[in-house]
């Protein structure tokens, strides 16, 4: 059954080929706007990401730490991964920094006197997440530590409106998916609807609704998957034009490196949702086809 | 089981929303391998009677046994498995244009899933039962009419269905067609296959004695 299905997709395939051709451009076309949609915005999260992607600490010491304490959790810190920037800032340094940054009020406040500006250890963290809950406790545990102060503030500003972005995107990513599922379903449904005369002798014939479906499901993931492997290749082309625009241009030479294509897994998941989603609309098609056939 | 009719039509009624009733009182027995006869004016009623054979249209009343089932209860599976115990030939003979011949008529042995080799014999026998081996390889859309006849009967009888209904299988071919046409369903018959033909040929109706039923005043009447 299988093969004699086969054998009548490729029948369909050349009795049909000019509507099923425009078919598969009007997939593709759609398929091309989904995925260079896809593309645009995963690079636009991740460039934003990376370029919020840095943290700062700083950790307060206590007022009377030995050097012995102090280089154990210098050691700790450096070990945490991603971390970067670790700079120690004495009392005095604090203090000098203090009044550089206000410098109309500097003669005044050289004349107070600090009694307590602890010694800082400040460093900055370079991953996509914050320190972790138990990083965080350790180092608050430490010999020496009086409190961690972290940027994260800001960074919860930040996370929300990525959350915002995603949610957005996702809302878009999912108004062109319907979009997508109606057009296949659609374009098969026509292809189909053009061959009643074939599906009515077929019912005629007592063929069982499944016999009739299988060339039309094969014909509709056939149709997704070859709009969904050149619409690929088209954004790939669109993809090389903006990379190398990029690197041609001065300002946004820097970026060549870190906006990428999809990934092969990425691909695959898009070719393996296409094309079942190619093959549920002609099921659809054809079901409602056969169903509303009036034999 | 010996006597048992094939065919069981008892009080069938039929009347299409907003026309004159065609079917008041239907009632008809046919036995296993009978050749029969099936005329009426135009619109009388004739396909609609072979369309609640075939279970595509359901009557508004009464029963209609086919092979010891009653045909409007059947569903699913069933329906299908029915449709395929009956082969059905029409005017416009209803075949895939752009497909050959030999693909045409193929079609219910792939329906019925039999396995290449003997799919490509049951095709030899028909072809050399009704002498259309010229025909075979060429595509249906480059026959003449009579020619597409044939194949249409060898597609509706490649499966050797019990019983072959034939709508007006002969009206648009000439005498000696129509003559060869009702030669082969007379074969067919001859082997067992129970054949009702349908038609208004006068001429084929005189030749042959065989029993005739008269659809008229939405009755069916028997008239030889
Ligand atoms: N689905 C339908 N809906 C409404 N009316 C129908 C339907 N099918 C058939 N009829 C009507 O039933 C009557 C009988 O039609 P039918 O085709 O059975 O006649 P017929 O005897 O085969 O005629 P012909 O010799 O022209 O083929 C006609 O008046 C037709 O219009
Ligand atoms: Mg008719």
């Amino acid at each position: 059954m299988i093969s004699s299905a086969f054998g009548q997709t490729l029948d369909n395939l050349r009795e049909n080929y000019s509507t099923i051709l425009s078919g598969i451009v009007m997939t593709c076309f759609s398929l091309v706007i989904l995925g260079t949609f896809i593309l645009v915005y995963q690079n636009l999260i991740h460039l934003t990401q990376l370029a919020f992607r840095k943290s700062h600490y700083s950790l307060f010491l206590v007022d009377q730490i030995s050097s012995h304490q102090k280089s154990a959790i210098a050691a700790y810190v450096k070990k945490i991964p991603d971390v970067g920037g670790i700079q120690e800032v004495s009392s005095d340094e604090a203090k000098k920094q203090l009044i550089e940054s206000f410098v109309e009020a500097r003669e005044l406040l050289q004349q107070l006197d600090f009694p307590t500006f602890p010694n800082i250890l400040e460093f900055v963290l370079d991953r996509s997440g914050p320190l972790t809950i138990e990083e965080a406790r350790h180092l608050k545990s430490l010999d020496g530590v009086h409190d961690l102060i972290t940027g994260r503030e800001t960074r919860d500003q930040i996370n929300t409106f990525f959350n915002i972005a995603n949610f957005v995107g996702l809302f878009l990513i999912t108004l062109l998916m319907i979009c997508m599922v109606l057009i296949i379903y659609n374009t098969i449904h026509i292809a189909i609807r053009m061959r009643i005369k074939e599906i009515e002798i077929l019912k005629i014939l007592g063929a069982s609704p499944g016999f009739i479906r299988l060339p039309y499901i094969l014909e509709g993931t056939l149709i997704a998957s070859i709009s969904c492997l050149l619409s690929l290749g088209i954004i790939f082309f669109l993809y090389s034009f903006v990379v190398a625009g990029i690197t041609f241009n001065n300002a946004t030479y820097p970026i060549r490196g870190v906006v990428r294509f999809f990934t092969i897994l990425e691909m695959g998941t898009f070719f393996v949702t296409i094309m079942l989603l190619g093959a549920f609309s002609s099921y659809l098609a054809a079901n409602r086809i056969i169903n509303n056939l009036d034999v | 089981m010996q006597n048992r009719p094939l065919i069981a039509i008892r009080k069938v009624r039929k009347h299409f929303l907003g026309k004159e009733p065609i079917f008041t009182d239907i009632n008809l027995e046919v036995s296993g391998g009978e050749f029969i006869f099936l005329t009426g004016v135009s619109g009388a009623g004739k396909s609609t009677l072979f369309r609640m054979l075939l279970g595509l249209e359901k009557p508004d009343g009464g029963i209609i046994i086919f092979n010891g089932s009653d045909v409007r209860t059947l569903a699913g599976e069933d329906m299908c498995r029915h449709r395929r115990s009956i082969g059905m030939i029409y005017q416009d003979y209803k075949l895939l244009q752009k497909r050959s011949a030999e693909d045409n008529i193929a079609i219910p042995l792939q329906i019925n899933g039999s396995p290449r080799n003997i799919r490509d014999k049951k095709i030899k026998d028909i072809t050399r039962k009704l002498k259309i081996g010229k025909l075979l390889k060429q595509q249906v859309q480059s026959l003449s009419g009579g020619e597409q006849q044939l194949i249409a009967i060898a597609r509706a009888a490649v499966h050797k269905p019990i019983l072959i209904l034939a709508d007006e299988p002969t009206a648009n071919l000439d005498q000696k067609m129509a003559t060869r046409i009702f030669e082969v369903l007379s074969l067919l018959n001859s082997e067992g296959t129970t054949v009702i033909f349908a038609t208004h040929d006068i001429n084929l109706l005189k030749a042959h004695q065989k029993r005739i039923l008269l659809l008229k005043h939405s009755v069916l009447v028997e008239v030889h």
